[in-house]
C-alpha cells in the first residue's frame, strides 16, 4: 500500500524531459518568487483585515471567511480532481490489470490527491491564521489546533465529491462519450455538492441576525460558522481554542472526517471496478443508420478555417481547457461590465453622478492606466495560448509535419485567445467610452488593447512552445501542474509594473495614451517579425 | 524519390543522434527501415518529415529540400507516425475533413476514397465517432486512411504493423505493393524482419545511427554468405558492427 501511494504520487508529478540543472535553479528560483510574492501579500492583506477588525472586536470574522472561501474551492476543484484521478489517468489501465484491492488503489488515491492540496492551504489559511494569532497573541493550543484541522481539511471535499462521482461514474457505461460523462457528473456533482454543504437547508440571514452578530464579539464568524453544518466543527474549534467548547468540536471535526474517509473507501471500494473500467473500454456505437457517408458528410472548406475550427473543437470538447480558455474568460468581463452598470443605475437612483465624481481619476494617466491594467488582469485568465501546443499532447509533434507555413500554425493557435479576449476588449472600450465621452481616445484605447491581446497571445504561445508540456497523463494534471502558466503572471505583473511607471512619468492623460499606443505597436511589430524570422527555431522543441 | 544526402543530427550538442547519413529511396520501391531499438529509425523519419531539425546535410522529396523548401516538400508526402497520437476529441470523419482541407482534397474524391477504406479497414461504423472512444489499432487504420485520402507519391510509415489486426496488416501491405508498382515509392521503418523480407524490394539497416548495409535482402545473403533468413542475417550483421 505504502509502496503504490508513493508511485501514484511520483507519477502525478510532471513528467516532461528532464531539465538540466541551470534549468531546474532556475523554476525553483521562480517558484520561490511566486510563493514569495503570494505569502507576502496574504500575510499583509491578513494583518491590514485582522487589526481593522479586531478593532470592531470581530477579528475572527477574516479566517472563517477564508475557511468557507477554501473549502468552497476545494469541493470545486475535487470534481476535476477526483474524476481525473480516480477515472481518467493514464495509470488506470496498469493498476486495473495488477492484482490489488480497489481499496488500496482509492486510498493511494485520496493521500495523493490531500497531499497536493497543502500548497494552496498553505498561503490560504496557514499565512493569516498566524498572523491571527501573533495579533491577537493566542497561545500555542491554537497553532496546535490550526496544524491538525488544516492537515485533515482536504478530507471532507475530496472524499466527499469522490463520493458522488463514483456514484455517478458507476453508470458511465451507459453515455456516449467520456465527454458527457465529464459534463454530467460536473453538473449533478455541483448540486449534490451544493445540497451537502448546506446541510440540506437554504442559507438565509436575517436583518435581526445580521444586526446581533455584529454587537457580539466575533459574532459575525460565530454566524457564518452556524450557517454552514459540514464545517461547522472545525470552524468553532478554532473559536474555542482556549476553552473546552474547542476540544469538543476538534473531536466532532476529526471524527467526521475519519468518518467520511472509511465511509469513502467502503462505499467506492463496492463500485470503483465497473465505473473504471467503463471509462477505459471504447463508447457505445451511434445507430448504424447514422453511420452511412456522404456528401454532405465531406464539405471542403479553407485550409486555415479548418485549422482554427479544429483547435475550438479540441478546447470546446474538453471540459477543463473549455473552463479555462473559454469560459473564465467570457465570464470575468460580463460580470465586470455588470457591477459597472449597476453601479451606475443605483448611484444615479440615489442622485448620485458617479461617473462625473471619478471623471478626475479616469482624466489622468493613472486612470487610463487602470483601464489598460484591467484588460491586461482579463487577457491573463485566458489560458488558450498558454497551452496552445501543450493541449494537443503528442499530436502537436504530427502538425509539424503538415504543408502549413509553422509561422501560419503559430498564428492560427493564438486565434482563439485572442477572439476570446475580444470581448474584454470590446467591453473595455464600451465602459471608457461611457466614461470619457470622446471618441478620439476611446478609438485609441480600443487600438491598445486591440494590440495588447495580439501581442500577449502570441508571448503567452512562445512560452509554452519554449517547454512544452507534451508528454501528459490526463488534461487536468497538464493544466495543474503547467509551470508555463506561472510565467504568464509574471508577465501580466511585469505589465502592470510597467504601466504604473509610465504613469508616474508622465502625467498628462492624452500623452499617456499615445505613448503607450507607440510601445504595443513596436511590441506588435517585433513579435510578429521575431516568429516570422525564427519560425523553424520555436518549433524545434516540439518533437 | 527520397534522398538523404550526408545528414547529421544531435539532441545534445556533440552528440550525434544520426551521423553522416546517405540514402537514395528510388521510385517503384518499397523500401524497409530496419534496426535495433534506439538505432535512429524514428529519428530518420522525423528528419525527413520536417520534425526534427537536421544539424548538417539535407533531405530531398521529389527533388524539394525539407530544409530550404519545406513545405513543397510537405506536399509530396504522406507520413503515419509510429504511435497514433491524434487530436483525439474530433470525431474520425472531421480529422479526415481536417486532412482533406490542409491538402485540398475535393469532396467526390475524399467520400470516394474514405468508403472504399474504411470498409477494408473495417473501421466505417465508427467514423462518426470521437477518436477518445477508438483502439490502438482503429487510430493507426485512421492515420493510414487519412496519408492514402490525399494519394501522395510518397509513403513514409513508422512501424506501421503495429497495433493491427492480421486482416488489416495484409491489406495494407497489398496497399503498399500497389502504390510502389504505380512508381511510387514507400518507406518504412519496421522490426518484423518477416514483413520487410516478404514485400520490400530493398532494405536498409541502421544500427548507432549509421547506415551498415543497402540493398537487397538476397545481396545481404549473398555478401554475408548463407541461405539463411533475413532475421538471421541481421543478427549476424548487427553482431559483426558491435565488434
Amino acid at each position: 500500500m505504502k509502496s503504490l501511494t508513493s508511485v501514484i504520487i511520483k507519477n502525478s508529478k510532471r513528467q516532461e524531459k528532464q531539465n538540466t540543472l541551470k534549468e531546474k535553479i532556475l523554476s525553483f528560483i521562480a517558484f520561490i518568487i511566486v510563493f514569495g510574492f503570494l505569502a507576502i501579500s496574504m500575510t499583509v492583506l491578513s494583518f491590514v483585515i485582522t487589526k481593522k477588525l479586531k478593532g470592531i472586536e470581530q477579528s475572527y470574522t477574516f479566517i472563517n471567511i477564508l475557511v468557507l472561501m477554501n473549502f468552497f474551492i476545494l469541493f470545486a476543484k475535487s470534481v476535476f480532481e477526483s474524476i481525473n484521478v480516480l477515472y481518467f489517468s493514464k495509470d488506470l489501465k496498469q493498476l486495473l490489470r495488477m492484482p490489488i484491492n480497489p481499496k488500496d488503489i482509492i486510498h493511494a488515491k485520496f493521500i495523493n490527491m490531500i497531499i497536493s492540496e497543502y500548497q494552496m492551504e498553505i498561503i490560504m489559511l496557514a499565512i493569516p491564521m498566524v498572523v491571527y494569532g501573533i495579533i491577537m497573541k493566542v497561545g500555542i493550543l491554537f497553532y496546535l489546533y490550526t496544524l491538525l484541522t488544516l492537515t485533515i481539511l482536504p478530507i471532507i471535499p475530496i472524499v466527499t465529491t469522490s463520493i458522488v462521482i463514483a456514484i455517478i461514474m458507476r453508470f458511465s457505461n451507459y453515455l456516449k462519450n467520456k465527454t458527457q460523462v465529464i459534463y454530467i457528473t460536473i453538473i449533478i456533482s455541483a448540486i449534490l455538492i451544493d445540497l451537502i454543504f448546506t446541510g440540506f437547508k437554504p442559507i438565509k440571514v436575517t436583518k435581526q441576525e445580521f444586526e446581533e452578530a455584529v454587537l457580539k464579539p466575533n459574532g459575525l464568524a460565530t454566524m457564518i460558522a452556524d450557517k454552514i453544518e459540514l464545517i461547522k466543527p472545525m470552524m468553532n474549534t478554532l473559536l474555542n481554542y482556549n476553552n473546552e467548547k474547542g476540544i469538543k468540536n476538534l473531536s466532532v471535526y476529526v471524527a467526521e472526517s475519519i468518518g467520511i474517509y472509511i465511509l469513502g473507501i467502503f462505499i467506492i471500494s463496492k463500485i470503483y471496478l465497473k465505473g473504471a473500467i467503463g471509462t477505459t473500454i471504447n463508447s457505445k456505437r451511434i445507430k448504424k443508420d447514422n453511420t452511412k457517408l456522404t456528401i454532405e458528410d465531406f464539405k471542403k472548406q479553407n485550409k486555415i478555417k479548418s485549422y482554427i475550427q479544429k483547435e475550438r473543437k479540441v478546447i470546446s470538447r474538453t471540459p477543463i481547457f473549455c473552463i479555462q480558455c473559454l469560459l473564465i474568460p467570457i465570464i470575468y468581463p460580463i460580470i465586470i461590465l455588470e457591477i459597472f452598470a449597476i453601479t451606475v443605475i443605483v448611484s444615479k437612483k440615489l442622485g448620485i453622478d458617479i461617473i462625473q465624481n471619478f471623471l478626475g481619476i479616469i482624466n489622468t494617466s493613472m486612470g487610463q492606466a487602470i483601464f489598460i491594467g484591467v484588460g491586461a488582469i482579463f487577457f491573463m485568465m485566458n489560458f488558450s495560448s498558454i497551452i496552445g501546443i501543450s493541449k494537443d499532447c503528442k499530436t502537436s509533434i504530427l502538425t509539424k509535419s503538415l504543408p502549413i507555413k509553422l509561422e501560419k500554425q503559430f498564428n492560427i493557435k493564438t486565434e482563439i485567445g485572442k477572439r476570446i479576449n475580444m470581448l474584454s476588449v470590446i467591453i473595455i472600450t464600451f465602459c471608457y467610452w461611457y466614461a470619457v465621452k470622446n471618441l478620439a481616445p476611446t478609438i485609441i484605447m480600443f487600438t491598445i488593447l486591440y494590440l495588447l491581446n495580439s501581442v500577449g497571445e502570441k508571448i503567452k504561445l512562445l512560452i509554452d512552445i519554449k517547454k512544452p508540456q507534451i508528454n501528459w497523463d490526463n488534461e487536468y494534471t497538464m493544466m495543474k501542474q503547467n509551470t508555463n502558466i506561472m510565467n504568464v503572471l509574471f508577465y501580466t505583473l511585469a505589465l502592470l509594473i510597467t504601466l504604473y511607471i509610465i504613469s508616474k512619468i508622465i502625467k498628462q492623460a492624452h500623452y499617456f495614451l499615445a505613448t503607450i499606443l507607440v510601445i504595443t505597436l513596436i511590441a506588435y511589430s517585433i513579435t510578429t517579425l521575431y516568429i516570422s524570422k525564427n519560425q523553424e527555431k520555436i518549433f524545434r522543441k516540439i518533437y | 524519390m527520397i534522398e538523404i544526402k550526408n545528414v547529421s543530427t544531435s539532441y545534445v550538442k556533440g552528440k550525434k543522434i544520426i551521423d553522416k547519413m546517405n540514402l537514395k529511396i528510388e521510385d517503384g520501391t518499397v523500401f524497409g527501415f530496419i534496426g535495433p531499438n534506439g538505432a535512429g529509425k524514428t529519428t530518420t523519419l522525423e528528419m525527413i518529415t520536417g520534425v526534427l531539425q537536421i544539424d548538417e546535410g539535407d533531405i530531398f522529396i521529389d527533388g524539394k529540400s525539407i530544409k530550404t523548401k519545406p513545405i513543397e516538400a510537405k506536399k509530396k508526402f504522406g507520413f503515419v507516425p509510429d504511435s497514433p497520437e491524434m487530436f483525439e476529441k474530433l470525431t474520425g470523419l472531421e480529422y479526415l475533413n481536417f486532412i482533406g482541407d490542409v491538402y485540398e482534397v475535393n469532396p467526390e474524391q475524399r467520400l470516394e476514397i474514405v468508403e472504399k477504406l474504411a470498409k477494408k479497414f473495417n473501421i466505417y461504423d465508427s467514423l462518426k465517432d470521437r477518436i477518445q472512444s477508438y483502439s490502438h489499432g482503429m487510430k493507426q487504420k485512421l492515420l493510414i486512411i487519412s496519408v492514402l485520402l490525399y494519394n501522395p507519391k510518397n509513403w513514409i510509415l513508422d512501424e506501421p504493423m503495429t497495433g493491427l489486426d492480421p486482416q488489416a496488416a495484409y491489406t495494407l501491405k497489398e496497399l503498399m505493393k500497389e502504390h510502389s508498382q504505380k512508381g511510387n515509392t514507400v518507406f518504412f521503418s519496421t522490426h518484423v524482419l518477416e514483413v520487410a523480407e516478404k514485400i520490400c524490394d530493398k532494405i536498409a539497416i541502421i544500427n548507432k545511427g549509421k547506415i551498415i548495409y543497402t540493398g537487397t535482402v538476397e545481396e545481404l545473403k549473398e555478401q554475408l554468405k548463407t541461405n539463411t533468413s533475413l532475421e538471421e542475417s541481421f543478427l549476424e550483421l548487427i553482431e559483426v558492427e558491435e565488434k
